[in-house]
């Protein structure tokens, strides 16, 4: 097990090592997209500037608690393009030219092999001006967690990329079941803007389908309260058996697909 | 042999359901609602067993089910019947202890990172098949001098030429020393010098790691040149499994008569001994049946102004072209 482990560990940092290499093959290409990733962040800081300025509060959340709500959103979503959007458009991309053939003879977990193997470094700036503000945001709103807190905040903020991961993973696996999915990985991503507003916003139906069903509305808002020492621990619960089976459901529906593989483009 | 044959097959059979479309736009509308399909048989109740060490040449048309044969050895496809077993393993279970033993070069599918060196791959591979670092050394230095690539394992692979990367290919694929190989077109786009250095290289890796290797190649030359025996597969099914040779004695219906004549003879004088195939004077090439070849020869010689006769059995690409159309013509219903 602690020899799989270590194998596996080891594994993830050689495939961070060889992206960093091609990244200064083509380093252009990585501060262009630094660029355009740290200019996005600023305007989605402003509109949110805007959109509370305006108001006063957000579903009852007041300016600073928004913005460490936001600081949180910036850091999973820096995560989520770095990894998740280049993981996923390659795996499917596998899966319709027959690519995955080659991962699939590996004596490696298939699953793990496709998913750690792609990442892009260009919105690593974007999870560092995240980091900052919500430095900035936790002392203006004289907040003192402590390291409880911290742990409590490091395990959601994890919880929610692994929801993201899983349930992005389970839609991209559709592919083994249709001939082609073009814009399968837009799905996601289209679902961003009701990840980076408080829970309390949605109400009756949308309340029950965003936190409840599919609790979008739960990723970052659950990770900020826990900051914010107000997290209810239902809900705590709730999101983490909820993310736990959906991560052991992409597993199960992944090597239940994978007999639907045809190895075609060869 | 009496020994356990690492390869066992029996009974496979593969099948694929294939959209069929109806023509035009109005096919294509039709098509959004109501579509019809056809199953495919792949492989088609497919048997047989391979020792170790032996090369196995698998010969057929496109679609005969040569790949998805090799794809189900390597526990890529899931078969929808029979049972398989590679080195006592199930490949469908994909066990790491089973994947390590193997190795799948595809060559039209590439494993090396495109943008890094071939090397970059190559330690990858070391981490991913936990080769140690002695054994891989060794085992790297020895591919790089059979192959002659010591050059260009630091060069960005998308740099090389089409020939420079399938010995890479070959390399990343070998460097845990897999006990089984299937190779499917591993000459494929390359040019002759080059296709000869991989089949050097081929039969010196079975020589030495007394390897068992599945071979498929389009390229006649591969399979003649490398394996012993050999299995031809037509629509998804097995219609000849044995020693190469033996095609020649099973299927070769002719044989060919090549003799030079001292003086000129008459086109329909040459017609009486055999299908004249060439005659540019004083050269003429002639085909007789295969058990009157003898005979005919005599005939030749007593008949004729001959000054040379050669008896010559017909190339092996004529022999497997006839079987294919035989074959076709036996499955076309009347």
């Amino acid at each position: 097990m602690w020899h799989t482990f270590k194998k596996y560990w080891l594994l993830f940092w050689k495939f961070r090592a060889i992206r960093a290499m091609m990244l200064m093959e083509y380093r252009s290409n990585f501060f262009f997209w630094a660029f355009v990733s740290f200019i996005w962040t600023l305007f989605n800081y402003f509109f949110f500037e805007l959109l509370v300025g305006a108001k006063g509060t957000l579903g009852g959340w007041t300016n600073a608690e928004v913005y460490i709500l936001i600081s949180v959103f910036t850091m999973l979503d820096a995560f989520t393009w770095s990894f998740f959007y280049h993981t996923m458009q390659e795996y499917v991309s596998a899966i319709f030219s027959g690519q995955l053939s080659i991962l699939m003879t590996k004596p490696i977990d298939t699953q793990y092999l496709i998913s750690v193997q792609e990442n892009s470094y260009t919105n690593l700036p974007r999870f560092f001006i995240g980091l900052i503000i919500l430095f900035i945001s936790i002392s203006r709103a004289q907040l003192h967690p402590d390291i409880v807190h911290i742990g409590i905040f490091l395990i959601f903020f994890s919880l929610a990329l692994m929801f993201i991961y899983s349930l992005w993973f389970v839609i991209a696996t559709l592919s083994f079941w249709v001939e082609r999915l073009e814009n399968i990985n837009e799905v996601i991503p289209a679902t961003r803007r009701l990840w980076q507003v408080p829970r309390q916003v949605f109400t009756g139906f949308s309340s029950t389908f965003f936190t409840v069903f599919i609790p979008f509305g739960l990723i970052c808002t659950l990770p900020s309260e826990v900051l914010l020492g107000r997290a209810s621990t239902p809900w705590l619960l709730y999101f983490a058996v909820f993310t736990l089976l959906l991560f052991a459901f992409s597993r199960w529906f992944f090597y239940l697909s994978i007999k639907k593989y045809s190895a075609v483009g060869n | 042999m009496t020994t356990q044959p690492v390869i066992s097959v029996h009974h496979l059979k593969k099948y694929f359901k294939v959209y069929r479309k109806q023509p035009g736009l109005l096919g294509s509308l039709h098509s959004l609602w109501n579509r019809q399909y056809q199953e495919v048989k792949a492989v088609d109740d497919i048997s047989f067993d391979i020792h170790q060490g032996e090369i196995v040449g698998f010969i057929g048309q496109n679609g005969a089910g040569k790949t998805t044969t090799l794809k189900v050895l390597s526990g890529l496809l899931y078969p929808n019947a029979g049972d398989v077993q590679v080195l006592g393993y199930n490949p469908w279970d994909r066990q790491p202890a089973f994947q390590k033993q193997f190795a799948l070069v595809m060559g039209q599918k590439n494993q090396l990172w495109w943008d890094l060196p071939a090397m970059e791959s190559f330690l990858l591979n070391q981490a991913i098949y936990e080769v140690p670092e002695e054994q891989f050394r060794k085992t790297l230095n020895a591919l790089m001098d059979l192959l002659n690539v010591r050059d260009v394992i630091n060069v960005q692979v998308r740099k090389l030429s089409l020939g420079q990367l399938m010995k890479c290919e070959l390399i990343a694929a070998l460097l845990h020393s897999p006990k089984v190989l299937f190779l499917d077109e591993p000459t494929i786009g390359l040019d002759v010098v080059m296709q000869k250095v991989l089949r050097d290289f081929i039969k010196a890796y079975n020589q030495e790691f007394q390897a068992t290797i599945i071979l498929t190649s389009h390229y006649m030359g591969d399979v003649k040149e490398l394996c012993k025996r050999a299995i031809v597969i037509d629509h998804g099914q097995k219609i000849f499994d044995g020693e190469l040779d033996e095609i020649i004695n099973r299927f070769a219906r002719s044989k060919i008569l090549t003799f030079t004549l001292s003086e000129r003879v008459s086109l329909a004088k040459l017609q009486k001994f055999g299908t004249v195939k060439d005659y540019t004077f004083p050269q003429a090439t002639i085909l007789v049946p295969r058990v009157e070849a003898a005979k005919r020869a005599a005939d030749l010689l007593g008949n004729l102004p001959i000054v040379d006769v050669n008896i010559e059995e017909p190339n092996i690409e004529a022999i497997i072209r006839e079987l294919f159309i035989s074959q076709k013509k036996t499955s076309t219903p009347e």
